[in-house]
């Protein structure tokens, strides 16, 4: 295969390329420890809101050696890289661009395993070394490193339809370890179907490539519906995918990828797993989980690791932006006065903040009850298009002046919810939920609103204000 | 004193209780915490992420399970 037209497709290489100077990725060349310094690098950043690309050169594993492969983190950090990577220029607009695109799935194009560069090189059982790929320990308390952005494969055995998810992995041994599929996922059903008829269940996992290619498959999809093709529609062209070593063309895995690794999930085998620092923030319980006994690994020659931290923007950046897609698609449908959604950091997966253009009496509470119908939102809020749902002074000025919570507050108990959600009582299995409607009243015909008007300075006079600064240096003067 | 929750279940619906359950390793004396049905059971051995070793619930230091 012509060597350039490889390096031309998408891939973690080809986006790394396009965002190569240096104010996007920072590289480290000097060496990093991946038992907790790349991690701390990443809280670093976070707390100066900085979040440029992290390529780490040199990682050296728990053991003291150098990792024959660089880490990359931080990749979807940004909200701007993320949906820059999808060609949206504002990554305010992102939720709209990601419903349509996914929303028109492109079947993934299968070639031939010397084509795929992923199994450039092909590690079979004795050759088999989970503890040399640089897997960081994230977290005071993680018992040891974890694969963060390991893209568990698995197909459902009836239909055939794969279907893949981000699960953690502990590595626990050269060719042992734990796996995690949240019960209520797809993968987890196919594992179950697999043990119902006394079989092992195969599976593979890949990590590291293009941002289009890790948030198409991630969409949110009906059982069983292919995530592969939601990743070609956001390409905007088929992904292309090769027949995996050990399960051939029952597990097809992204030809572009940078490292898969492929076992089995054998029937009825449980370990211990975690505690892991979740998305929550918190560092969730040991728990037990299946076990993964590895037969293969393949990879790119000059292979690059790729790893989500866990709880940090890193991962919940591109997560929440796929919410904000899917939740987008499903407002709409009852609300079309929606104009925008967010899915906001500070409220990890639990909050939405949805935004209307002049709803009609009863709209944003429908659409209110429709994103409270997401398993993940705990509480959503509805504003209007004079709120930046992006600013959250804006939505909470929104809330101290546009809701009376007698009449504005709607709870609903007994939904379905994360069980991650840290303030659960011991053993619920659901959830209590909030939507809030922070709009205003409903215009009535030509006139004013019938409502307040916001204070506010003529926008000429605001210009000659920024003018008149842009002469002076902002950095020495006071903080709020 | 009237309660001000919501529901029907007065104190019990509004009292805040712990919900996590810890066990201390009985090699090194570190706590970490658990999910319920891994302390339930009887075939996972829980995993001490101080010192890796390897124990059931009934070998435990000690248990908090609120």
């Amino acid at each position: 295969m012509d060597k350039s037209l490889k390096s031309a497709l998408p891939s973690l290489g080809s986006f790394l390329t396009g965002f190569g100077s240096e104010s996007v990725v920072l590289r480290m060349a000097a060496p990093i420890a991946t038992v907790h310094d790349i991690t701390a690098l990443q809280y670093a950043l976070q707390e100066k809101k900085r979040y440029p690309i992290v390529f780490a050169e040199k990682p050296i594993l728990s053991d003291g050696r150098e990792s024959a492969f660089p880490v990359v983190c931080n990749l979807t950090a940004s909200r701007e890289v993320t949906a820059a990577a999808l060609g949206v220029e504002d990554h305010r607009a992102f939720a709209k661009t990601y419903a349509s695109a996914v929303g028109s799935p492109i079947a993934p194009l299968v070639v031939s395993r010397d084509e795929a560069p992923v199994q450039e090189v092909v590690q079979h059982s004795d050759e088999v070394n989970l503890l040399d790929l640089p897997a960081l320990t994230q977290h005071v308390g993680d018992p040891g490193p974890y694969l963060t952005a390991a893209h568990a494969t698995t197909y459902d055995p009836d239909t055939l339809v794969d279907n893949v998810a981000i699960q953690r992995c502990w590595v626990k041994g050269a060719a042992a370890m734990s796996y995690f599929p949240y019960p209520a996922t797809h993968n987890a059903r196919n594992m179950r179907k697999f043990w119902e008829r006394g079989e092992d269940c195969p599976i593979a996992f890949w990590i590291g490539h293009h941002p289009l290619v890790l948030m198409g498959t991630q969409a949110k999809m009906g059982y069983p519906e292919s995530h592969l093709s939601a990743a070609g529609g956001l390409l905007g062209q088929p992904l292309r995918v090769a027949p995996s070593v050990t399960h051939g063309e029952r597990i097809l895995v992204p030809a572009d990828a940078e490292i898969v690794i492929e076992g089995w999930v054998p029937k009825d085998t449980f370990g211990p797993d975690g505690p892991f620092g979740e998305y929550t923030g918190y560092l969730g319980p040991q728990m037990i989980a299946p076990t993964c006994e590895v037969t293969c690994i393949t990879r790119r020659q000059n292979a690059i690791y790729h790893d989500y931290g866990s709880g940090l923007d890193d991962m919940l950046v591109p997560d929440n932006m796929v919410m904000e897609g899917k939740l987008y698609a499903m407002v709409a449908q009852v609300a079309p006065s929606l104009v925008n959604v967010h899915v906001p950091t500070s409220g990890r997966r639990f909050h939405a903040y949805l935004q209307f253009d002049n709803p009609a009496q009863g709209e944003a509470r429908d659409g209110l009850m429709a994103a409270l119908s997401y398993r993940r939102v705990k509480t959503a809020i509805a504003v209007n298009t004079d709120v930046d749902v992006f600013e959250e002074t804006d939505m909470l000025w929104a809330l101290a002046t546009r809701v009376q919570w007698d009449r504005d507050s709607i709870g609903v108990s007994g939904l379905s919810g994360s069980m991650l959600d840290p303030s659960l009582p011991k053993g619920a299995r659901t959830t209590s939920k909030l939507g809030i409607d922070a709009t205003l009243p409903p215009g009535e015909g030509a006139g004013p609103s019938p409502s307040l008007p916001r204070s506010r300075v003529p926008e000429d006079a605001l210009e000659r204000a920024r003018d008149l600064l842009k002469s002076h240096s902002a950095e020495e003067w006071p903080l709020g | 004193m009237t309660e001000t929750g919501s529901g029907t279940g007065g104190a019990a619906m509004t009292e805040k209780r712990g919900n996590t359950c810890w066990v201390q390793c009985p090699k090194c004396s570190a706590w970490h915490h658990v999910a319920p049905d891994l302390l339930r059971s009887t075939h996972v051995k829980m995993h001490c992420p101080s010192c890796h070793f390897e124990f059931f619930a009934a070998e435990a230091q000690a248990v908090i399970d609120p």
